[in-house]
């Protein structure tokens, strides 16, 4: 009952801002960039692409999972923006996507999993924002323990923490 | 063995078994080898090779800050990053593989420490002072080679290797199950096919005889019509049908119907050649094809042989019983153009040939057609005569010689029908038998048998006999002294008016199929008379064995009697040895006034025929009996 309540609200949460989104111009960030989204996308606030900081980040509709990952003792709650209403967001239509971290890890990866699973840019982690010894930032996130299958290496190495910049391919 | 259902399915289940096993374990041993290798192997490493770079990047952040080459916030960041790597290695299970390496908890806790001292440095000012810079630089350089240390063992230390020989060994003992995998796998598909072939014959085979069944032998008949039959060759269809097969069944019991069965198909067999297919197509119901048989003189040998081979005794369990079989041959092409046409004509044929008791095969011919339609309209105008009483009885006065009295009636069956005219008794019971109505005709003979009695129990003192006529299925097939039971319930006729005459040579074998039914029906209070005495071929020693009250000698040997001083004697004989045994005897057929004076002079008791009266209706014979009950009557016979 509880978890059918949090899905509504969450589907509510997510209509409402996607019609605001849509007519909203992006705006310039005012804090620290700490995201930056190139590439093919169409909403941008700089040439050929989007900053974002997080406040920017935090002002977008927010989704919660709950998962364990390889990388954490047990499970936790984290939340932030789905990664695909980003690009809907954007106006963007990955078809791969490069990820790129403070600790210059970067990887390309299929968007085709972002779009099936509710995976997240995740800020918090049990309502805490998350410090770069967290893996902070912004931590790309699949929900792993709804979703077994998603437990596997090429979805482990798309799992990039320390996000800093996705180049939309 | 292999046949047994039970050592199939513990096979079966065993293969299957080993085949679930086998592929668990090696499902399981496969994982597990891959996780060691992709995972554990690969993590661990990748994070020790991670810590020693993001350390150095870090070392290399201080050594810039130093020149004033970045900044505080630059040097802040180099720190979270590697306190990431550092959380990174303490927590979670794709580290934990490495946190068991030598002295790797105490460099972590180490590494942490010094991290948090830094932090502190960090926190407690807006600048970082250059001692502070050098004092940690110095500080992590000291830990840099145990970094570098736990890198490469973590790459190639004994933990590790072992864990790599482990991996192998686990590839190596998938490796085993894969191969009882394979063998198991194998076996199951060998299993599957060899069902396969087993179904394949089941479904073709009669599972009692082993022989062909009635699908295998339509396949046969539609292979030798696609190979072109026409014209080319001949061929010859036999169907055999078992007399009395459920008389068997129902007496003997199944196991012993089953005998029978399996007897006779291995006799069919044994006479059949190479080249004729023989199937059992039902029950009772057997076929043999004979291609290119040598004329019909080669048929009808053949035929002589089947009747001859399958006619001897088999031994069941508890009894013996002689097979009989009624057999109907068609030939091809000469009856008909296709196969088919040949097997119904043969069916015509078995049938003609069982409504006919003195014969046991016929070949068909086309009469047999307009035969067998007139025997459908019949079988069903029986059924609706029995029902509406068209059927009539008539009487035959039994009388005694010496004193000649009437002291009772033979009840004889009368069928006139509207359209075939009058239909004679034996082949109203051949219908009856053979369409399945003789219980209800029998029943209808009995009652009014019984009823006609019942009406004219004001005649004389209540001792008029009536003699009834059974069918032969009645004493196998159906419970005859229930059905007579009833009717003199009915009725209120006493049980000691009614004699049952049992065919000698018609009834016989369904009697002995039917053991101790003589003795029910004699437990009734009723009488039994042998019937046509001498015309068939049981033995005297049925007078024994049987409790015969009354035999009726054939009209044959009462014919004879005029002229042969050597039939007088025969006469004779049958009538000593049946009053030494306590037999009353009738003589039936007695026409003339000679005969009659012999039969007094041997001492027959009773008699009947023309002489004295033919077959008489209802309402003749209430006559013949208000005269016949009047005091001190003799018999007036017509003449």
């Amino acid at each position: 009952m509880t978890s059918f309540l949090s899905r509504c609200s969450l589907t509510l949460l997510l209509l409402f801002p996607c019609t605001l989104m849509a007519q909203q111009q992006l705006p310039t960030p005012t804090g620290p960039v700490i995201l930056t989204i190139s590439g093919a996308i169409t909403t941008t606030n700089r040439e050929g692409a989007a900053d974002f900081d997080a406040a920017m980040l935090k002002q977008l509709p927010q989704h919660a999972i709950t998962t364990a990952t390889p990388w954490t003792e047990g499970e936790s709650q984290y939340q932030g923006i789905k990664l695909a209403d980003l690009f809907l967001y954007l106006g963007a239509k990955p078809k791969k996507l490069y990820a790129s971290a403070l600790n210059h890890y970067s990887i390309e990866f299929d968007y085709k999993a972002v779009e099936q699973y509710p995976v997240i840019l995740a800020r918090t982690k049990d309502g805490q924002p998350m410090k770069v010894r967290d893996k902070g930032p912004l931590w790309i996130l699949y929900p792993m323990t709804d979703h077994p299958e998603l437990n596997s290496a090429d979805h482990h190495s798309a799992m990039v923490w320390q996000l800093r910049s996705i180049e939309v391919r | 063995m292999l046949r047994s259902p039970n050592f199939r399915t513990a096979i079966l289940v065993t293969v299957v078994m080993g085949f679930a096993i086998n592929a668990y374990i090696a499902f399981h041993r496969h994982n597990d080898a891959s996780y060691l290798l992709t995972v554990l192997l690969k993590t661990g490493p990748w994070a020790a090779s991670e810590l020693q770079n993001e350390m150095a990047t870090f070392i290399h952040s201080l050594e810039l800050h130093e020149l004033e080459a970045n900044s505080k916030e630059d040097v802040s960041l180099q720190m979270e990053i590697l306190w990431s790597r550092l959380n990174l290695l303490r927590q979670g299970p794709e580290t934990a593989e490495i946190r068991q390496l030598d002295g790797t908890a105490l460099l972590l806790s180490d590494t942490l420490a010094a991290l948090e001292r830094f932090e502190q440095h960090l926190l407690s000012s807006n600048k970082l002072s250059p001692a502070v810079v050098v004092a940690s630089k110095e500080e992590f350089n000291q830990i840099m080679p145990r970094v570098r240390e736990l890198n490469i063992l973590s790459f190639n230390g004994p933990r590790r290797i072992s864990k790599i020989k482990d991996a192998i060994k686990q590839q190596q003992v998938f490796g085993y199950y894969l191969f009882g995998l394979l063998i198991s796998g194998g076996l199951l598909i060998l299993l599957i096919i060899s069902e396969n072939i087993r179904n394949r014959k089941q479904a073709l085979h009669d599972e009692l005889t082993g022989l062909p069944n009635r699908k295998q032998f339509n396949d046969f008949i539609a292979r030798l019509e696609r190979q072109g039959l026409k014209g080319k060759s001949h061929a010859a269809i036999y169907l055999v049908d078992l007399d009395k097969f459920k008389a068997i069944n129902d007496s003997h019991g199944h196991h012993a119907g089953d005998i029978y069965l399996q007897t006779v198909a291995n006799r069919l067999m044994k006479c059949a050649s190479a080249n004729d297919f023989i199937a059992r197509l039902g029950g009772d119901e057997f076929v043999i094809v004979k291609q290119n048989p040598k004329g019909r003189g080669a048929c009808e040998s053949a035929l002589e042989l089947y009747c001859q081979v399958l006619m001897k005794p088999i031994d069941l369990p508890a009894a013996q019983v002689t097979p009989s079989a009624t057999i109907g041959v068609s030939l091809y092409p000469d009856d008909g153009n296709d196969l088919s046409r040949i097997l119904a004509n043969a069916d015509i044929a078995m049938y003609s040939a069982k409504a006919n008791l003195d014969i046991s095969y016929a070949f068909y011919s086309k009469e047999m057609d307009a035969l067998l339609r007139r025997r459908n309209k019949l079988a069903s105008d029986l059924i609706k005569a029995i029902h509406t009483d068209q059927l009539q009885l008539f009487f035959q006065p039994i009388v005694e010689l010496t004193q000649q009295q009437l002291i009772g009636f033979e009840a004889l069956l009368r069928w006139q029908h509207p359209t075939e005219g009058y239909i004679p008794p034996p082949e109203i019971i051949e219908i009856a038998e053979q369409y399945g109505s003789s219980n209800s005709l029998n029943q209808w003979v009995i009652l009014n048998a019984c009823q006609t009695l019942a009406e004219w129990s004001h005649y004389g003192d209540g001792s008029l006999k009536m003699n009834i006529n059974i069918s032969p299925s009645m004493y196998s097939n159906h419970d005859l002294p229930a059905v007579i039971a009833d009717a003199l319930a009915q009725t209120q006729v006493s049980a000691q008016q009614i004699t049952i005459e049992v065919t000698e040579d018609t009834s016989m074998q369904d009697i002995e199929s039917s053991p101790g039914i003589m003795n029910r029906l004699k437990q009734l209070g009723i009488d039994l008379a042998l019937d046509d005495f001498g015309t068939g071929y049981s033995s005297l020693s049925l007078l024994r064995d049987m409790p015969i009250d009354t035999i009726k000698i054939d009209k044959s040997f009462v014919d004879a009697l005029q002229n042969a001083p050597l039939d007088i004697t025969l006469i004779r004989t049958i009538i000593q040895l049946s009053h030494s045994l306590g037999i009353n005897v009738v003589a039936e057929g007695i026409e003339a006034d000679q005969q009659l004076h012999i039969l007094l002079e041997q001492e027959c008791d009773m008699g009947q025929g023309y002489f004295f009266n033919r077959p008489l209706a209802k309402d003749k014979a209430e006559e013949i009996l208000l005269t016949a009950s009047a005091p001190d009557q003799r018999y007036c016979s017509q003449h």
